[in-house]
């Protein structure tokens, strides 16, 4: 168990930089790809990865989702552990079977750590940098330009610091505008208590 | 608590054959994932003890034929191309 817990939160206390150079060698479009080299050993021929307008976004998506999987595993898993066992016991002599479990006593009982992770997730998301700098440097036609990574590439690049300075105002705007909207729409579906 | 209930209807099910096959399918489940997961930290340290022919030859491989020869590690290596030797 804590073993699972380890391997799973490895990548998130990894330097974000340093994991993105070996990814970059596992996405390298021609055959020295170690993804194109274990698709060319099943018969699948050689994809481009970073450099496909339609495979660049999903690809970096893939290296967060898994740089963030054990953060996410960690507090779930702190969440599952908090909910006490007599809910369980009492439902079980209620006769409610294993879904029936899930949905009435840990799905509701989970709701706080699941808001906790919905909030901080959909902030990281916006704030994504490090990956389209170190993968995509913006990516095919723009496709991974993100928020941020424009930030930079205007502020420190083109040195248009005034137009970098209003996304950045923006970005906080959008952040906190979404925020507020999740808090407005799942706050009364949280349940701290049955 | 459950236990001196005699109600016929709860059922407390025994941990036998079924619960030993679903673990061993979570485990299973779960090991894959962190195969996965792990897999390039498994490739950096591997491709660091290689020569470079070999990490292009056979990325994957966990024996390089170089070892324990001179690799990255060795003192007075300064090049990860002084290796090959």
């Amino acid at each position: 168990m804590s073993w699972y817990r380890t391997a799973f939160f490895i990548p998130h206390v990894t330097s974000l930089a340093a994991a993105a150079m070996v990814w970059h060698w596992l996405y390298n479009p021609d055959q020295f790809g170690l993804l194109n080299y274990l698709l060319d050993k099943v018969g699948i021929p050689p994809q481009r990865w970073l450099l496909d307008p339609l495979q660049a976004m999903p690809a970096i998506i893939a290296v967060s989702i898994w740089s963030s999987l054990g953060r996410d595993i960690v507090i779930f898993l702190a969440g599952l552990q908090s909910i006490s066992q007599d809910y369980y016991e009492a439902a079980q002599i209620d006769g409610a079977n294993n879904w029936q479990l899930f949905r009435h006593v840990t799905w509701p009982l989970l709701s706080p750590t699941t808001y906790f992770i919905l909030i901080i997730s959909m902030i990281g998301a916006f704030k994504i940098f490090a990956l389209p700098l170190f993968l995509t440097g913006g990516g095919p036609i723009s496709k991974t330009l993100t928020i941020v990574y424009s930030i930079y590439q205007q502020g420190f690049q083109y040195f248009r610091m005034g137009y970098a300075s209003a996304q950045a105002y923006t970005l906080f705007a959008i952040i906190f505008l979404i925020t507020m909207l999740q808090r407005r729409v799942l706050a009364h579906r949280v349940h701290y208590d049955i | 608590m459950a236990r001196t209930l005699t109600l016929p209807a709860i059922q407390i099910r025994a941990p036998g054959r079924r619960v030993a096959l679903k673990n061993t399918l979570v485990h299973l489940v779960l090991l894959a994932s962190v195969v996965v997961v792990l897999l390039p930290y498994y490739l950096m340290i591997s491709t660091s003890l290689k020569p470079i022919q070999e990490i292009f030859t056979d990325p994957f491989s966990g024996s390089p034929r170089a070892w324990p020869g001179r690799t990255t590690w060795t003192p007075g290596t300064t090049r990860p191309s002084a290796a090959t030797s």
